[in-house]
């Protein structure tokens, strides 16, 4: 019988980062396919995919998981980060990308905020750099999951 | 002091370290870093705390984590023996102190020599004039 995983592998931020490492080929950073191929299983749901404009920029929405659908008051595929609406869990998750796109190595951060509901989220997030055609950064894989403090 | 605190991890490999992630959760930084050290084929290992003050705009960095897998060991090897050097070169300097110590004792040594055969050619001296007197009157 396999042991049980502990806390910190229980992780979804640990787990999506193990995948993204299992995805590196002669450890180089990953494409969203490579990540993709794998099992991300319960994961996908939680996850966002931002992508770059050629020559840099603000990147826009390509994909969201519909864990994040619920606070979101219209659809922001298409739409630079810039008009995630505050106060989700969403823009908590987001607000980072610019130091992920410059250090091009996976981020991790975590912590509590008030949501727009008036909730107190505790979160974790991360969001991962993701290698295009060309070799270079071209899209980034984030994810997120959180509670209501009690 | 209001800041931040994050913990990057880094990676040795072909001579360089490497920052390879980074985390706000000490825990999970310490935990990964022991997993790159078991799974990859990495010489070292190592986890810093860069604690940001966002007033003072100062960034205070400390190693938390520092292993290393081989004996192709990264650079920190050579610095650890550079700052060995300067306790060789007390202990050297520590030596001529005490050689110099020895000095000033080797004067007082001829002094006192030096005394002792003059006080014993006077004696003989005295004795020879007391023989004549004694001897021719």
């Amino acid at each position: 019988m396999a042991e049980s995983p502990t806390g910190m592998e229980r992780r979804m931020v640990h787990r999506l980062l193990v995948h993204w490492r299992n995805s590196q080929q002669e450890e180089k950073i990953p494409s969203l396919d490579d990540i993709f191929r794998q099992d991300l299983d319960d994961i996908v749901p939680l996850t966002y995919v931002l992508k770059v404009p050629d020559g840099g920029g603000e990147p826009e929405y390509e994909r969201i998981g519909d864990s994040f659908s619920g606070e979101l008051s219209e659809d922001l595929v298409g739409r630079p980060v810039s008009q995630t609406p505050e106060g989700t869990l969403l823009s908590q998750a987001v607000r980072y990308y610019d130091e992920v796109l410059g250090r091009k190595v996976p981020i991790t951060l975590g912590g509590e905020f008030t949501h727009a509901r008036g909730d107190t989220i505790l979160y974790r997030s991360i969001i991962l750099p993701v290698r295009g055609g060309g070799g270079t950064v071209d899209r980034l894989l984030g994810a997120a999951n959180c509670k209501v403090k009690e | 002091m209001a800041g931040t605190i994050t913990f990057e991890v880094y990676a040795y490999k072909s001579g360089n370290w490497n920052i390879d992630s980074v985390y706000d959760d000490k825990a999970q930084a310490l935990h990964e870093a022991h997993l790159l050290l078991e799974s990859r084929h990495l010489t070292g290992v190592k986890v810093i705390q860069e604690k940001h003050d966002v007033e003072s705009g100062k960034t205070l960095s400390m190693v938390i984590f520092n292993e290393v897998k081989h004996v192709d060991k990264p650079r920190t090897t050579p610095s650890v023996k550079m700052k060995k050097k300067p306790e060789a070169d007390r202990t050297a300097r520590t030596e001529s102190v005490v050689k110099k110590k020895k000095g000033p004792s080797d004067p007082i040594h001829s002094f006192i020599k030096l005394v002792l055969i003059l006080g014993g050619i006077c004696l003989g001296l005295i004795a020879l004039v007391a023989f004549y007197v004694t001897t021719f009157g």
